[in-house]
């Protein structure tokens, strides 16, 4: 079935359409969603919310982007929402701490700027080392990258899929690479 | 050498496998002659192949089912029509309901107004319940 035919039959609300939909892009949308939040089980969450998502604004879409495009979309925003909560959360427990115990209030807005090797352990040392320095990156570096490296994007389709020229994705990877060598670098020199 | 924004780039092909056979060589050329480069390509490698360990992960099983479970929760309410019928049947079962509650109740004190005569010991249950002086029966030690 080509995608036109596709969307045809999921604003029709056929079911047999919408299992189809999941099965072709689940891959996809689980990956890019694992290079933002690094964990199995929010990623199938993620999954789920942008399935979810598609199901009810299908009707509404129009084929100005492919559906690929569109679901990728969603799948980017959708991570980056659940970062910025897991931040939030981060930012309360903090203050909840500081309520709690004076001591444990390291007065750091941004805890999570930088590297930091004590809070990594056993075998996932540098996998965690990652992760960190993967959260510490801006967020449009941090989306084009994920593009690249987890799905394999060429760079004019990271391009659409940002809403941003080449030569855009191009500085955005090329800085996103740059600081995580940086960072990565004094890591493994601690 | 090489200019900053090219020696980044090139460092993370070479450990993606994306450059020529050509380019390679001239990688691992410069990697024997530059220690600078060597040091960040050790870092560039580890990350690479953390990116490929994530990326292999696969999707858990049974999502179709489980997005389904979320879309039922939230599905549209059933039309009109049904809702009405729905309700109105319920009415006239709790109607009917109630009709056979009182029938019952008073062919029941026909009943038992006929077996006081016929068995006098019908009612022992509860009488005993009644006569029996529980509180006085338990506190009484002496
Ligand atoms: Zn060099």
């Amino acid at each position: 079935m080509d995608e036109k035919q596709l969307v045809i039959e999921l604003q029709a609300g056929d079911e047999k359409a919408f299992r189809q939909l999941v099965g072709k892009y689940q891959q996809q949308v689980f990956r890019t969603a694992m290079g933002f939040v690094h964990d199995g089980s929010e990623a199938d969450d993620i999954a789920q919310e942008v399935f979810v998502e598609v199901f009810r604004s299908v009707h509404g879409f129009r084929g100005e982007a492919s559906l690929s495009t569109w679901i990728y979309r969603m799948t980017v925003n959708r991570s980056l929402n659940r970062l910025r909560s897991r931040k939030r959360k981060g930012f309360f427990q903090r203050i909840e701490a500081f309520f709690q115990d004076d001591a444990d209030w390291t007065g750091e807005p941004e805890a999570d700027c930088s590297i930091h090797p004590e809070a990594v352990v056993g075998n996932q040392e540098t996998a965690q080392a990652l992760q960190q320095a993967l959260e510490s990156l801006p967020e449009n570096q941090r989306t084009a990258f994920v593009l690249y490296h987890y799905e394999d994007m060429a760079y004019k389709e990271i391009a659409t899929v940002m809403n941003v020229s080449l030569p855009s994705v191009e500085s955005l990877i090329h800085r996103a690479r740059k600081n995580l060598q940086k960072k990565l670098m004094n890591f493994y020199k601690k | 050498m090489m200019n900053e924004q090219h020696t980044t780039e090139r460092l993370w092909e070479f450990h993606l496998g994306n450059l020529s056979e050509e380019e390679n060589r001239q990688m691992e050329a410069h990697l024997e002659a530059c220690e600078s480069c060597l040091r960040e390509s050790e870092v560039v490698k580890q990350a690479v192949q953390e990116i490929v360990v994530e990326r292999s992960q696969e999707v858990p099983p049974f999502l179709y089912t489980r997005i389904q479970g979320r879309l039922e929760s939230v599905r549209k309410p059933a039309p009109l029509w049904k809702r009405t019928l729905v309700t109105s049947l319920g009415t006239i079962l709790l109607l009917v309901s109630i009709w056979g509650g009182v029938k019952l109740g008073t062919m029941d004190v026909r009943q038992t107004s006929g077996t006081s005569v016929e068995n006098p010991m019908g009612n022992l249950a509860i009488n005993e319940m009644v006569n029996e002086p529980i509180e006085g029966y338990l506190f009484d030690f002496k």
